[in-house]
């Protein structure tokens, strides 16, 4: 294979090599024709005038832009739309390229796209070109290794133990419980989690099958990043994102696990763990939803087992996505109530977090105070834990600390005084920090939580 | 620092340089001046405790406020603290003068430029250049990392050297980049300062730009911009593009970004951009052919033109050359021909095979020969369809399996077996081309899901091979000893490549495990591993990365008691492979290269496999594994061929006299007509210049009499004319003035020294100029007529000439003519008017006879030299003439005798329009030495004829070897047999040489010579062959030695080699 004389390698494959073996994972190569492209002739045309219809005349490197495909493609396109009436040049705009506008019959053309869908914006890619990605980027590709971890934690205090426990965990790339009383710091966790798959991803801004396009980039939880080396050429239709971490709480449904279609526009919208996948899904207060904890268990019983969901399109058609992300459950009340053993099997890692004894407690305090800028002062912290927590037989979450200073620094700045660790301060806060809110015990919420779901 | 400067020492004096009798400032003894600056000045001082310090006084009194400015500054960095960094002792301002007392260093970076300089190199060898450069750029970094400062005035002056280290120095300029608009009125140096520096706004990278600068300047002398004074400076710092012509192409593209005009876009640190530059050494292949390759003068030119590269190019002199080994005697060897399997993998596997066969079909009559088998396997279906079209097929003995990438969506169907062993990175990245692109993963991944078609192939050509029917074909068609206990499969592929490099362990494992299935225990497998890159730089690292990569697979897979991979059994077997040649290419190569490679390794298969050549190569081997039995490491072997058809061996020795005869004559029966016109063009055009010189054209031959008769001669022949009319006035009688003139005239004639100016003088001096144009006219005539008969012309170059010239000359005579008649009539009417003057009966007046004698003289020196003009010319012609007929023809003649002379055997002379007459022609024009001029003054030797059949003779041979090679190159002897040398050198073993040498040539001639050549070591074989061949094999290479020549000489893809592994579930 050392001689391609007839056909010399193409640019974009050379970028794509070069990006894989300087480590990248994944790359989109830059598409040459409409079949690497992998879109209909027709759909880029209702594209581009409903573009044209939304955003005025534009030259055409613009509709490029805007549409994320490489120029010369449109201006072929563009050539075929004048010669059809579709389109007119509207003036000249520089480098060789012109101003498009719609005709009459353009502008019903587009009306009639529109009302069809009503999508404006990137040009999707091939539903199987995001699955391949998927795959290629998967989080279990590499496993993490215990200084990846400690990188991931750098600046979060967290004891060796429990970090030998997340490892594994993590590397399993299954589902995780993480369990404990609350204001220990799970969410903090598991956003930490996905720090340690480190590397960016490469996501499309949509993804269409047949004619069903579905969006997928949600500046929600895709924090877009620049492409590592300028130079390679890829495909503008994907974006470069940090792993994503994706937190849902209590407001999750079972909806939201579906292709959400808009009748209207005739647009979809990609499910909570297609956005989260080669990252994180994070389901905080799990068992406070208003879907019942088992419900929701099963819905993830075969994701999990195959590593593939089935989604629903809005055609009913069916078609398997991949489920490659780290998904965990975090939850202040104990697995053991909320599910039965047949779902806890599949859910092999269940780690609890609890609570900080008083040397990390100081620690705690310790960092919250370099953070919040006041001096730390270990007496006070002793005299709070005497006071607040071992004569009131309080427990101490990981949460408190911050929480206290904080209250304590927005007390003396109301009051105009210097902020400092004082524990007439904290004396001062305490009453309203510990108000005696009737507490439940820790299976209560999970009755209330049942009680909800009937 | 108030402390500081509270306690400041008062001196005595204003300016301490001012005061010659200052030795001692602040406590330090100031011994010797070291230098000056614009800020200041250096002074070597012994301070308290005898310690030897460095002291700046620095210009400039400074008072109250400004002081503490400076101070400021200066105490900034006093708390920065490096190994890299001058430490600074002590800070003061003495009476107004900042004093700063630092450790001083053994030196800096432009006194050791300065001493190369002198020593006659370039600059600082890159190594130590770089470890210099590394010091300083990690206390820059240190400065702005920690502390946010930037230097400001890097340049080599600043730069110290202490030991082996540099340390950073001089912090004139040290400027926070945080705090906000300082003003840069301190001198900096334009010279090294960067863009935003003159525009006051110093960056995180400034100093960056200035040590690229640095870097370039230390290391050729030559600064990236050339301007001479500030403002020119300014100008191109500011806007100009750096010129990196210098510099080695791989290490531009980091000083270009280094020398960006936007600092954003410059390396993140200063550090990363000397690793960069560590990073990028120059590859041997890249700083010349010489380094890596054959001609060991070669590198040590290269070592003394380059002194900087000097350490890194000359890595491969110090790695072992081949020795030459004994030869073996072959005599009590029972060999036997082999049913032979074919393998060719990949693309230039494919061709080596396809060539092959050919091979081997040609030398058998056409015939396929049955117990030879072939089976190509690719992913790429490019050279199997083209065998195809050709017409191969299994009837001849080909058969062929493609197996074509799939897509990434259909791989994942089954991904979970591939993701076992390679990583997602590949299979979810698979080319939209569905090719492997050179990707060995990937190749491995397509030969690996139709391994069991290729199983299926291939004990379809074994059978074929050992079949009763073809070992009696096949011993009809070659007729030697041909035994089936033993089958021998050979896999040929390019490690370079993908397809290949990915899988050719998977074959051999296959192979194996077909062998043991089959219980075939005399199964020996054998693996030709092709290496080569091509031209451009990303393109041959990923062909060494590949090839350093497969071979430090093969270092792990032939590890003794290793288990195969699943697919071949799990069998282990004591060594997976039995025979091992690597055979490399070059490096930068071409298509036509390629083939030629491709050609040799046919040719070496083909006598190994199918003539009685391959009894001397198994003795080799036999000889190779006594010797080596219990080495633990795989040992590979290589070898170089040169082939040197016999056909055109005996057509160049015996044709070689009638193609030079024939040429000869062609020559010599050339005429004008045969010119083409643009030469005829050309012609004209060389001799327009000749024919305007020496006017020889009819307006130039007219304008020559003026010419001749110029104002001197004109002047002088006045004073002659006034002499004339005082002697005729003398005779008051004289009524005939024009006959008296006349009289007079011819008297001065025959006593010449009494009138110097006398008309027959200047005569004569026009004469003698008219003579000496004549030599220089002949002379360049000549050479030209010279030129001519060396040029593709020949004689009819000659003749063009000498007709252009006759024909001007022609023409230039009958205008000299009219010219003449013109003179002689206005001297008839000039003597008829004064007689009709002196008829008229009064005496001539004097006045009339002063006009009449100008004009006389005048006319009567025109008329001659006219004459004079038109006999030199007939001159010439005459001696063109006779040029011709004497000269030229005398060499038309003389190479017809020559022809005659190398024709004497041959009766029928060869047609002159052959085309092999034609190209040796044109050979001669270009690049050879026979010149046809040398006869126009001598006779012809029998040896310039017997030179001229031997230049033939080189000729035909090169010209019949290859017909895309250059034609003067390799055309003698000694690059011949150097040719044979393997591209694989210095990488140890011993080398022996077989020459296949055809019966009908003499052999012993050949032995000497390539003794000669390459030492005791040489074994000839006659052999029924269509060529003379001599191999040069070298054996026993560790294959840790080719994977160090790889990797030293092109030590980037080391890392890069590290990431194509065929597998991800082993740990290489």
């Amino acid at each position: 294979m050392i001689m391609s004389r007839q056909n010399p390698p193409r640019p974009g494959d050379s970028a794509v090599r070069s990006a894989l073996l300087a480590g990248e994972s994944f790359w989109p190569s830059d598409p040459t024709s409409l079949q690497e492209l992998g879109l209909t002739e027709p759909f880029l045309e209702s594209l581009v005038c409903k573009l044209l219809r939304s955003s005025g005349n534009l030259s055409g490197r613009s509709i490029a832009n805007e549409l994320c495909l490489p120029f010369r493609m449109v201006e072929t396109m563009m050539e075929r739309l004048k010669n059809r009436r579709t389109v007119m040049h509207c003036g000249s705009a520089s480098l060789n390229d012109y101003i498009f506008g719609l005709t009459d019959e353009g502008r019903r053309r587009a009306e009639q796209y529109h009302s069809e869908c009503a999508y404006v914006g990137p040009a999707p890619v091939p539903l199987q070109d995001y699955i391949i990605s998927v795959e290629a980027q998967a989080i279990c590709d590499q496993p993490v290794r215990r200084e990846e971890l400690e990188d991931a934690f750098y600046n979060v205090s967290i004891s060796v133990e429990l970090m030998d426990m997340l490892g594994p965990a993590v590397n399993s790339a299954s589902g995780l419980f993480l369990y404990g009383a609350p204001g220990n710091g799970k969410s903090t966790l598991a956003r930490c989690l996905t720090n340690c798959f480190g590397q960016e991803i490469w996501i499309p801004h949509a993804v269409i099958d047949g004619r069903e396009l579905i969006t997928l980039f949600d500046p929600a939880y895709h924090q877009e990043v620049d492409a590592p080396d300028g130079n390679l050429a890829y495909d503008k239709r994907w974006l470069r994102v940090r792993r994503p971490t994706v937190i849902v709480g209590g407001e999750l449904t079972l909806d939201s696990l579906e292709i959400r279609h808009d009748p209207t526009s005739n647009i979809s919208e990609a499910p909570l763990q297609m956005k989260s996948n080669c990252g994180c899904l994070l389901i905080d207060d799990f068992g406070r939803q208003r879907v019942s904890p088992e419900q929701l268990l099963n819905r993830w019983i075969i994701p999990l087992e195959n590593k593939h969901d089935y989604l629903t399109m809005s055609t009913g058609k069916k078609v398997q996505v991949p489920f490659q992300q780290l998904i965990i459950f975090s939850t202040n009340l104990d697995p053991a109530d909320l599910v039965d053993e047949a779902f806890l099997r599949r859910i092999p890692y269940r780690i609890e977090v609890q609570d900080p004894d008083a040397a990390e407690f100081h620690r705690l305090f310790q960092i919250a105070a370099e953070k919040l800028g006041c001096s730390y002062q270990p007496e006070t912290v002793d005299f709070v834990l005497e006071t607040f927590y071992r004569k009131a037989e309080r427990p101490m979450r990981r949460c408190h600390a911050r929480d206290l200073l904080l209250q304590v620094r927005n007390y003396c700045l109301y009051n105009g005084l210097p902020f400092e660790m004082l524990p007439e301060h904290f004396e001062k806060i305490a009453e309203c920090f510990f108000t005696k809110v009737p507490t439940r015990p820790l299976n209560a919420s999970f009755e209330i939580a049942q009680q909800t779901c009937r | 620092m108030k402390t500081e400067v509270q306690s400041t020492i008062v001196l005595s004096g204003e300016r301490p340089e001012a005061q010659a009798d200052l030795s001692e400032v602040a406590g330090y003894r100031l011994e010797q001046r070291i230098g000056v600056g614009g800020f200041g000045e250096v002074w070597r001082a012994v301070g308290p405790g005898g310690f030897v310090k460095a002291v700046k006084i620095l210009f400039g009194n400074l008072s109250g406020l400004q002081a503490e400015t400076e101070l400021k500054a200066l105490n900034r960095i006093r708390d920065v603290r490096h190994p890299f960094l001058l430490s600074i002792e002590r800070i003061e301002v003495v009476r107004g003068q900042v004093i700063v007392v630092t450790e001083l260093a053994d030196g800096s970076l432009d006194q050791r430029f300065r001493e190369l300089v002198a020593s006659g190199r370039r600059g600082i060898p890159r190594d130590e250049l770089i470890g210099y450069l590394r010091d300083a750029a990690d206390a820059l970094d240190f400065m702005y990392e920690q502390h946010g400062l930037q230097h400001l005035d890097i340049k080599p002056e600043n730069i110290m050297l202490q030991g082996n280290h540099a340390k950073v120095g001089d912090y004139g300029l040290t400027k926070s980049i945080t705090a906000e608009g300082h003003s840069m009125v301190n001198g900096f140096t334009p010279l090294y300062a960067p863009p935003e520096l003159f525009e006051g706004r110093p960056s995180r990278a400034s100093d960056q730009y200035s040590l690229a600068i640095v870097y370039q300047m230390m290391l050729t002398g030559t600064p990236p911009f050339n301007g001479r004074t500030a403002a020119q400076l300014t100008a191109q710092h500011l806007r100009a593009a750096p010129d990196l012509s210098v510099l080695h192409p791989s290490d531009r593209p980091a000083v270009a970004r280094a020398l960006s005009k936007n600092p954003q876009t410059r390396f993140a640190s200063c550090r990363q951009f000397i690793d960069e530059l560590a990073r990028r050494r120059h590859s041997g292949v890249a700083s010349g052919k010489s380094a890596g390759i054959p001609d060991v003068s070669g590198i040590s030119k290269t070592t003394e033109l380059k002194s900087s590269d000097a350490k890194l190019s000359a890595g491969p002199e110090t790695l072992p050359v081949s020795e030459p080994l004994a030869p073996v005697s072959s005599r009590d060897l029972n060999w036997t021909l082999k049913p032979t399997i074919f393998v060719g993998v990949g693309g230039l596997g494919c061709q080596t095979v396809l060539a092959l066969q050919e091979k081997v079909r040609r030398s058998s009559g056409g015939e396929a020969v049955p117990s030879l088998q072939y089976l190509l396997v690719d992913s790429d279906d490019e050279v199997i369809r083209e065998a195809n079209r050709k017409g191969t097929d299994a009837q001849s003995g080909v058969r062929s399996v493609t197996l074509p990438l799939k897509s990434s969506h259909e791989y994942r169907k089954s991904a979970s077996d591939h993701l076992s062993w390679l990583s997602r990175r590949w299979l979810f990245n698979i080319p939209k081309s569905g090719h492997v692109e050179g990707l060995r993963p990937l190749g491995r991944l397509a030969v690996i899901s139709g391994l069991e078609d290729v199983r299926r192939q291939l004990r379809k050509s074994i059978e074929a091979a050992t079949a009763d029917s073809a070992m009696e074909q096949s011993r009809k068609l070659i007729p030697q000893p041909w035994q089936k206990d033993t089958v021998q499969i050979v896999i040929v592929g390019s490690v370079a490549g993908g397809t290949a490099s990915g899988s050719l362990f998977d074959l051999i494992w296959l192979s194996r495990s077909i062998g043991t299935q089959d219980r075939m225990p005399n199964l020996n497998v054998g693996a030709v591993l092709l290496h080569g890159t091509a031209a451009g730089r990303s393109a041959a690292d990923m062909h060494d990365a590949n090839a350093l990569c497969f071979l430090k697979e093969l270092q792990y897979y032939t590890m003794s008691g290793l288990r195969g991979p699943s697919h071949s059994g799990g069998a282990s077997f004591d060594r997976p492979v039995d025979d091992l040649w690597m055979v490399h290419f070059g490096d930068d190569l071409t298509t036509t290269d390629f083939t030629r490679g491709v050609d040799a390794v046919a040719e070496y298969l083909q006598l190994q496999a199918a003539t009685p050549a391959g009894r001397e190569m198994q003795a080799w081997k036999a000889a190779a594994k006594t010797t080596t039995i219990d080495q633990p490491e795989i040992n590979v072997r290589t070898f170089g061929l040169n082939r040197i058809s016999s056909d055109s061996w005996t057509i160049a020795n015996t044709e070689s006299s009638r193609v030079a005869s024939s040429l000869l004559q062609r020559w010599a029966s050339m005429t004008m007509n045969q010119c083409p016109p643009e030469s005829l063009g050309q012609i004209t055009r060389d001799i327009q210049p000749i024919l305007t010189e020496f006017h020889l054209t009819p307006e130039g031959a007219i304008s020559l009499v003026p010419k001749l008769v110029n104002p001197e001669r004109t002047r002088r022949l006045d004073d002659y004319s006034t002499s004339l009319v005082l002697r005729i006035s003398e005779n008051r009688q004289v009524d005939d003035v024009a006959a008296r003139a006349a009289m007079l005239v011819s008297q001065d004639t025959a006593s010449p020294q009494q009138y110097p100016n006398s008309i027959a003088n200047i005569l004569e001096e026009i004469r003698q100029e008219l003579l000496k144009v004549l030599a220089d006219v002949q002379g360049r005539v000549e050479s030209q007529l010279r030129e001519g008969i060396d040029s593709a012309c020949r004689f009819g170059a000659t003749d063009a000439v000498l007709n252009l010239l006759l024909r001007s000359i022609d023409v230039s005579l009958s205008a000299t003519a009219r010219q003449k008649a013109d003179l002689q009539q206005a001297f008839t009417e000039l003597c008829a008017s004064i007689a009709s003057n002196s008829d008229a009966g009064s005496a001539v007046p004097r006045t009339s006879v002063k006009g009449f004698c100008r004009q006389y003289t005048m006319l009567l020196v025109c008329q001659t030299a006219s004459q004079c003009v038109s006999s030199h010319l007939k001159a010439l012609r005459e001696w063109l003439t006779k040029y011709r007929s004497e000269r030229l023809d005398g060499v038309r003649r003389k190479a017809l005798a020559m022809a005659e002379f190398l024709n004497r055997e041959n009766s029928t002379p060869l047609d002159p329009s052959d085309n092999r007459v034609t190209l040796f022609d044109e050979y001669l024009l270009t690049g050879g030495k026979f010149r046809l001029s040398q006869f126009i003054g001598r006779d012809p030797r029998p040896q310039d004829a017997s030179a001229l059949a031997s230049e033939a003779a080189s000729f035909l041979l090169a010209n019949s070897r290859d017909a895309g090679r250059p034609k003067n190159t390799g055309a003698d002897q000694e690059s011949r047999l150097a040719a044979a040398r393997p591209h694989l050198q210095h990488v140890g073993g011993g080398h022996r040489i077989l020459a296949v040498i055809p019966a009908e040539i003499p052999a012993e001639d050949w032995k000497k010579e390539l003794k000669g050549e390459f030492g005791d070591c040489v074994t000839v074989c006659p052999c029924p062959h269509d060529s003379i061949t001599i191999i040069c094999e070298v054996e026993g290479i560790a294959v840790s030695s080719v994977v160090d020549s790889l990797s030293r000489l092109n030590p980037r893809v080391v890392e890069l080699s590290e990431r194509v592994h065929s597998r991800q579930d082993i740990t290489w």
